[in-house]
């Protein structure tokens, strides 16, 4: 049979000498998680099925709480206490909840990625606009990541090129086995140690009186002028809802062969996920508020390359040593997801095989695009000078600026009644969906503007 | 082994033969036409400004 012939029975869903659809080996792979899944339902372990289902909602939530997040909750901390930023991160991750359950939902009715449907509904220009924005943000977080691992390593007397070995050595072994469940249960066994920044807070003994009454009055606000307050306020939406998080859930989740029977697992997959993000990021914002007192307003950023060191003088030992581990593990698990992201986002806009149950023959480019993106941002954090918080903080920019994009897209996919039938949004969701895609786009035009006017002296700098 | 009782676990559209035939082009209304054309307006925009502010700070 030629490989045209081939193709046509693929392309009919037949294997004509057996009469059945042609099966790949990805197929294969797939169809034997969803035999334990249908197993789980036929015997009723409803806990057996829930553990069989979670995966992208937590790991696209907590991949997301990664070290320049970390580093920015617990900056602000620093800077400006807990008061406002305590309840308006659970805010955040209400919102991002909202924006994943919807990607969860596309990927589990059509079993295609997020870049593949935008290219294929809405045309090329935007389907390649969406994976080349997406490349060059992750591109420029993942050397965020790196320098985040470098960082933690850093509190240890461990230098910079075993935090880019560290890396590569995670991705390559998560990568090696040819099977998503491997890949998602190696990074949710990691990922649950970003718990140790809510440990970190516990031992730095704040004030829970403080914190209970921050989530009831959203106080006391931020000193500074509106300028800081709309940075603050972007900075902050930027490290709880990205494009990669969008780009990552759906293709995870088709990829993990979620169907709509999953749909109320996968949601409840994705509000643990956003429950503890936000249980995490607050701990890094308490265990940062430690400093406030000590000078802490000079920590800025990936600039507080010395946080852990500065917790020890304040904190204690055990804090710091904790938030430097913690920093370590959100780096690795953010390197992880984020590479993922674009491997299934290179694989969907050439047209080529993209999952974790393919083999690195038979799904080169996705391969490539895992290991290569991480080998370039490890290659960068090695070269001297490189000015990586100017990258990191622009990147941030543009990634919050051009995130409505990404929303809008979603927003249409989740309404596309040809694709989702009863699935898609309801009126309340789109409701809520359409509150957030405005709250984003203004803050985050605002931010991109504000910027740019510093830039060019137009108004002054906050 | 035969793929006979690992096809009973996937749906059919959920099968890679499937999965690689392209879904058709959204037919779009001439609102959303007119929305995208000001998202791209957006974009060109906002991007602009944040690429000049990169290489403003690089300087």
């Amino acid at each position: 049979m030629s490989a045209a012939q081939a193709g046509a029975a693929v392309q009919a869903g037949t294997a004509p000498a057996l009469g059945l659809p042609a099966l790949t080996d990805e197929d294969r792979a797939r169809s034997r998680d969803r035999e334990r899944v249908y197993d789980a339902r036929i015997r009723r372990r409803p806990w057996w099925l829930l553990w069989l289902l979670i995966g992208p909602g937590i790991l696209a939530m907590l991949g997301e709480n990664d070290g320049p997040s970390m580093i920015s909750y617990a900056a602000t901390g620093a800077q400006y206490g807990i008061g406002f930023f305590v309840p308006f991160i659970a805010v955040t991750f209400a919102m991002a909840i909202v924006c994943q359950e919807m990607c969860m939902r596309v990927g589990a009715v059509t079993h295609r990625g997020y870049g593949e449907l935008v290219l294929q509904r809405y045309g090329r220009l935007w389907g390649w606009f969406g994976a080349g924005d997406l490349l060059f943000t992750n591109l420029v977080t993942l050397i965020a990541e790196f320098v985040a691992i470098r960082v933690g390593l850093a509190y240890f007397h461990i230098g910079s090129a075993v935090a880019a070995a560290l890396g590569l050595v995670m991705v390559t072994f998560a990568l090696s086995g040819g099977r998503y469940w491997r890949w998602e249960r190696i990074v949710l066994g990691l990922a649950v140690f970003n718990g140790l920044f809510l440990l970190a807070a516990v031992l730095s003994k704040p004030d829970w009186g403080a914190v209970g009454s921050a989530f009831v009055s959203f106080s006391p606000l931020p000193h500074g002028g509106l300028n800081t307050l709309l940075l603050l306020l972007a900075s902050t939406i930027g490290a709880t809802v990205t494009p990669w998080m969008i780009f990552f859930q759906q293709s995870a989740s088709a990829d993990k062969g979620m169907t709509p029977a999953d749909i109320r697992h996968g949601r409840w997959d994705t509000i643990a996920g956003g429950v503890m993000a936000a249980l995490f990021g607050i701990g890094a914002l308490i265990a940062g508020a430690a400093l406030a007192s000590h000078g802490g307003a000079s920590i800025q950023g990936l600039a507080g390359a010395g946080f852990p060191g500065a917790l020890k003088e304040v904190a204690g030992g055990p804090v710091a040593t904790l938030f430097a581990l913690g920093l370590i593990e959100a780096g690795a698990v953010a390197v992880l997801t984020i590479c993922a992201s674009t491997a299934y986002a290179a694989g969907e806009c050439v047209g080529a095989t993209h999952s974790f149950n393919s083999t690195p023959r038979k799904a080169a480019t996705f391969h490539a695009a895992n290991v290569g993106v991480a080998l370039i941002a490890a290659a960068v954090i090695l070269i001297p000078g490189v000015p990586l918080l100017s990258i990191a903080l622009n990147a941030n920019v543009l990634a919050t600026v051009l995130l409505p994009v990404t929303l809008i897209f979603m927003l249409m996919l989740a309404n596309d009644r040809e694709l989702l039938g009863r699935w898609a949004n309801r009126r309340s969701t789109n409701v809520i969906g359409v509150a957030i895609v405005a709250f984003v786009s203004v803050c985050g035009a605002a931010y991109g503007i504000d910027s740019f006017l510093q830039t060019i002296h137009a108004i002054p700098g906050s | 082994m035969s793929d006979a009782p690992l096809i009973e676990y996937l749906e059919p559209d959920q099968l890679v033969a499937d999965t690689s035939i392209p879904v058709p082009r959204a037919r779009l209304g001439r609102g959303a036409r007119i929305g995208l054309w000001a998202l791209r307006v957006f974009v060109v925009a906002v991007s602009a400004m944040v690429i000049y502010t990169f290489f403003a700070q690089l300087r």
